[in-house]
This record gives structure tokens, sequence and C-alpha cells, in this order.
């Protein structure tokens, strides 16, 4: 217990407590601003993080991911545009409430909802994520392959677009991720000569490309177009202790659907805040007046976006498979550290695992303070032209690219992968399934691969144990079931 | 066929392409220097991964194909309905017509931006050993500026100028990065 509160108060020195901030800072401006996402701008800051050590480099990236959730909330209730896509749902009562004069408390509710789920998250995850690890250690090499691919099976599945899109993006992540030399025999595959992709496609230039050029590529068509519709000026009026305790129903169930659905990866919080607002709406003795702009429909959506945090944080730390996009860039960080992520992160690296979740606590009280403080700035950002914006996201992220190895190929092969990701966007195929493959596929390949040794090349040993059954059939339970979802779409129509 | 449709298909296409070349590839490639153990072979995953993107991208390929196969039967049956609709679309032709014309322009310009914007990307990856990073990253963000809409040059100079300058200060100086 002293050891777990002594890791934990590695986050609260002086200089960490200040990275932090600066990151909660920069989320919450992110957030603000509609078209800046926070795996871009994740990605953008990667290169400044080379050089810190391992603990204030993730806080940072933490305090963006935490605080870049409320920061969505801003645009989504004063001009109905959200900042975020998980804060679309926040525009239904957010901006009518504005409407009524109310754009004040409504902003007020989001920030005391959006820091209650940061904090009920960050009790899940500093409670869950031991146990969680302790499990996945005794894992096999079997395990850790099935449970990858239910990984990727889930990223496809509730990822935007269909199913087929979506395992086409795993199909060619996980090409991008057999180039180089294979982890067992070290045969060299697809590098055609290259002795710069021996070592493989550095998991860089995938991230740097999909999240940040390609990102910037596609948003290029919303340059000119304004925002919104903006409300009059505002003053944030945050809600008293007792206005705000009468929605605690509203708020765990936010709260307990953005952990749940923060765990599975590629749900990410979209899925969690429809979810939550949705069953608020359900349960309310009023439901009728949902839409007019009543706080149950801003509480529910935003504790549940910012819970998805902790939720998203434990199967990346315990299992090193990243939740959502964010998560997946902060995997890549933790490599680029020279840490490996994966079952033994936790055991190795406990001050870093630790810290990580103390830094969802203290990300989630500045972006509270901040916000109530400092929101006057915030809503001033909303309407920046982001033409400004996107040549500085460029010229960052190639820093970070070629940083990485000092070479150009990463930052050629970004490109490269901003081109595709453009086009993959435009054509709605999601470009974080390619990713997340890209980051799993060695992972699942190496464990496969052995497990495959072991049992001297006998796949029963993908289904020896209970464990294994019950994965292989949430594998297929979930294909059949949207395959079975498709074909009767396809009837309706 | 939609311009979307069409797009998809070709996607779904270049992907199983794609497929098939990595399949060609990883099966023709030769690997003396270890006994490779059936199952556990270097060339099963990317078998797995090729074979999947080709079944999967014609899968897709087809899927809007039948699609747009069925939206074209259904307006040949709707087409009373159609020309209805054609009727109230003359009456409000120049309204719409002017809308179109905006969305068209639009389009266009944000056409043109993509690939100056893609080929200011690719410059920067390039010539990144070959010039000084200082004046690269002036040169692609005065440049960026105006392919994004900034006409106003002098302040482009100063905003880019400003910005290498800060990007010099951040990752030379005090990050002492290898740029």
């Amino acid at each position: 217990m002293n050891g777990v509160i002594g890791y934990l108060s590695s986050a609260f020195t002086p200089v960490n407590l200040l990275i932090t901030f600066v990151g909660s800072l920069l989320g919450i401006l992110i957030g603000a601003i509609p078209g800046l996402s926070a795996p871009m701008v994740i990605v953008v800051l990667l290169p400044i993080t080379y050089k810190m050590e391992a603990l204030p480099a993730l806080l940072l990236l933490i305090g963006i991911y935490n605080a870049s959730k409320l920061g969505g909330s801003f645009p989504a209730v004063l001009l109905r545009t959200p900042g975020t896509p998980a804060a679309a749902c926040t525009c239904i009562e957010g901006h009518a409430m504005a409407e009524k004069g109310e754009a004040g408390l409504a902003i007020g509710y989001a920030i005391f909802a959006s820091a209650a789920g940061g904090l009920v998250s960050f009790l899940a995850c500093l409670f869950l994520s031991p146990l969680i690890a302790g499990i996945a250690i005794k894992a096999a090499n079997a395990d850790i392959a099935l449970v990858g691919i239910l990984g990727l099976v889930m990223v496809c599945i509730f990822s935007r677009g269909n199913m087929i899109k979506g395992l086409i993006g795993v199909a060619l992540g996980l090409m991008v991720s057999s180039v180089g030399a294979d982890p067992i025999n070290g045969a060299v595959r697809y590098t055609f000569g290259n002795r710069s992709l021996i070592s493989g496609i550095p998991f860089i230039a995938p991230l740097v490309g999909m999240f940040a050029i390609g990102t910037v590529l596609s948003d290029i068509s919303v340059i000119g177009r304004p925002s919104g519709q903006r409300t009059g000026p505002i003053q944030v009026k945050i809600p008293k202790f007792g206005q705000c305790i009468r929605y605690w129903k509203e708020l765990m169930t936010g709260a307990i659907y953005g952990i749940l659905i923060g765990a599975v990866p590629g749900v990410g919080a979209e899925g969690s805040t429809w979810l939550a607002y949705a069953t608020v709406k359900k349960r309310s003795k009023h439901p009728e007046l949902f839409g007019t702009g009543i706080p149950e429909g801003i509480v529910a959506p935003e504790a549940s976006n910012n819970a998805v945090t902790g939720g998203a944080l434990i199967p990346m730390l315990t299992l090193g498979i990243p939740g959502d996009s964010s998560t997946a860039i902060m995997l890549g960080a933790i490599m680029l550290q020279g840490l490996s992520p994966g079952v033994t992160l936790f055991r190795d690296s406990p001050r870093l695992t630790y810290g990580m979740i103390a830094g969802l606590l203290t990300s989630t009280v500045f972006m509270f303070l901040i916000a109530w403080k400092m929101i006057k700035p915030f809503v001033a950002m909303l309407d920046r032209d982001r033409s400004w914006i996107f040549p500085f996201v460029v010229v960052f992220a190639s820093i970070g690219a070629f940083a990485s190895s000092n070479t150009t190929m990463p930052v050629l092969l970004a490109v490269g992968f901003g081109l595709l990701a453009y086009f993959m966007q435009k054509y709605g195929f999601p470009v974080v399934t390619l990713v997340l493959a890209t980051i799993l596929g060695p992972t699942i390949e190496t464990n496969t691969r052995l497990a495959l040794l072991f049992s001297k090349g006998s796949y029963s040993i993908f289904y020896a144990t209970w464990l294994r059954k019950i994965i292989i059939a949430i594998v297929l339970w979930l294909i059949i079931s949207e395959m079975i979802n498709a074909v009767k779409a396809m009837k309706t129509k | 066929m939609s311009k979307k449709s069409m797009g998809e298909v070709v996607m779904s296409m270049l992907f199983a392409l794609v497929g098939c070349g990595g399949i060609v590839i990883i099966q023709l490639q030769k690997f003396d220097a270890l006994s490779n153990t059936g199952t556990t072979d270097f060339r099963t995953m990317p078998t797995f991964a090729g074979t999947m993107l080709v079944l999967l991208s014609l899968v897709n390929g087809s899927r809007v194909l039948i699609g747009e196969y069925q939206r074209r039967m259904e307006a040949a049956q709707d087409r009373d309905g159609q020309r209805q609709g054609e009727r109230v679309a003359e009456e409000q032709g120049e309204q719409i017509q002017g809308e179109n014309c905006k969305s068209n322009n639009h389009d266009q310009v944000t056409r043109i931006r993509v690939i100056l914007m893609f080929l200011l990307c690719l410059a920067v990856a390039i010539l990144m050993k070959a010039l000084p990073f200082p004046i690269l990253v002036f040169g692609f963000l005065f440049l960026a500026f105006l392919v994004l809409g900034q006409k106003k040059i002098w302040i482009n100079a100063m905003v880019s100028l400003l910005g290498s300058g800060l990007v010099y200060l951040i990752f030379i100086v005090l990050l002492k990065l290898p740029l």
C-alpha cells in the first residue's frame, strides 16, 4: 500500500504538476477549437517529449487527452459545433440552454460533470488496473495473441463506418506491421532492398501521417467556412453543489458508461456519450423536456465523455491494447521512451503506470480550475482561423517524425500515410483501425508464432483453456452478430 | 455512378491490388538462413493479411456497385416522381444553380489546396536534410499560409519568420534535437 502511495506521489512533484497543468491548459484550448483533435495535438507534441523523462512526457499527454474532452463542449454549447466528435451530444441541450440565455450555466454543468466523471474514472483506473494487470501477467502467448485479435475485432465493429471497411484498415495495418525483419526468424519482408526498413516501418510514421498530416489535408475543406451560430457574451456560472448533487444518478450513469465503453478498444467517447444521453432520457420522468435545454442532458454525456479517459487507460496500461486513438499515440510515446508496453509494464515500471493514473486525477483538478477561472480566453479562441494553425501542425509533426531516428525516411513515410489517410477519410474507411493494427500487429504475430512453436504447430493451443474459448466465442459472436445486422439492414433497404 | 461511389470502388480495387502484390512478393521470397517450421513461417502473417485485404476489398467494391445498381433501378421505377421533382427544381432553378456553383467553386479550391499542401509536405520531407532547418520552416510556413488562403504577404512573412524562430528556439536551442 505504501509502495502504491509512493508511486502515485511521483505525479505530485512541482515539475510534474506544472507539466500536467500545461497539458490541461493546452487540452482545453485544443478541444475548444473545432477541427483540432486531441490525437492530432498529442502527435504534434511528441517531439517535445523526446528529451523528457517518461513520466513527465506522459503526464503532458494525459493532460491534453483529459482536458480536450471538456474543451470540446464549449463550442458545442456556444456555436452548436462540437469541438470534438464526442461533444456532439452536448450540442442538443447545451445550445438549447444557450439560446435561453443560460450559456454560462450550461458550461458550468459541463465543467462540473466532466470533473466528476474524470474523478470516478480515476478511481476505477486506480483500483481495476492492478487487478487486471495481476491476471494479465500470468497470461501465456496464446492468451495475449487472442486478446490482441479481440481488440482489433472490437475496433472494427465499433469504429465509424461499416465492419468491412474497418477490417480493410486492419488488414492494411497488419501488412504495414509485417514490413522489416520478422520477429522470430529474422527474415526480411517487404523492404525492397531498403536497409532503413529492416527494423520495420517506424510507428511514428503512421501516427504522424494518419493523425496530423492526414487530418490537415482532410480538414482543408473547412477553412473559410463559418463555425456556427455564436451566442451572446457569457459568464460561467458554476452551479452550486446542491444543484449538481441532484443529478447524481445521471452523473453516475454517464461515468459508468464512460469507463466501461472507454475500456473497449475503438469505441471511444462518441459511443458512450450518446448511450448515456439515451439512457438518461429513457429513464427520465419527463423525457419530453429533452431537447429543450435541461441540465440532465448535459451532465450525463459530459460525465461519460471524461470517464472514457480512465477506461481507455486500463487496457493500455495492463494489456498494451489502446482504448482509442489518443491512447494509441501514448502507447507509441511509451515505446519512444524505450519501455515496452504490454502485460509487463505494470510490473516493470510501477512508478510510470501509477504516476499516469495519478496524472488523471491532477489533470482533472487542473481542468476544472482552468475552465472555471479562465473561460473567457477559450471562448475567444472558438472562431480562430485554422489556416494559421494547420501549417504549424505539419511542421511540428514532421519534426516529430524526423527526430525519432534523425532520418528523412519516417517523414517521407508519414507524408505517404497522410495521403492514404486523406483518401481513406474521404471514402469512409476508418483510419484508427489501420493505426491500431500497425501497433498491435507485431504483438499478435510474435505471440501467435511463439504459441505455435511451443505447441509444435498445433492450433489446439488457442482453445486449450476456458479463457481462450470465451475470447474466441466473443470474437465469433461479434463478427456473426455484425454480419446478421448488416443482412437485416440490407433487407430493410 | 456518383463520384463518392466511384472513389470507393477505385480505393477498394487499389487495396485489392496491394493485397495481391503483397501475397505474390512474400510467396516468391526465399529465406534460407533458418529453416522455417510450417505454421511459424515468416510468410504466414503477411499472407493472411494480404488475403484478408484482397477478399474484403473485393466484397466492399461489389457492395458499392450492387448498391449503385439498386439505386439506379429504383430511380428508373420512380421516373414519374423524378420528373415531378425536376419540375419543382426548375421553379427554384436559379437559386439551386447559384448554390451548386458556390459549392463547386469551394470544392475546386479545396482540391487545389489539398494537392498543393501535399506537395509542400513532400517538399519538406525531401529537403529536410538539404536545407538549414529554420529556412525550410520559414519557406514552408510562408507558402502554406498562401495556399490556405492568407493573402496578405507581409503578415504571412512576419508570422512565418516568428514561427520559424519559435521552432528554432524550442527544438534546436532548448530541446537540442538533431535537426
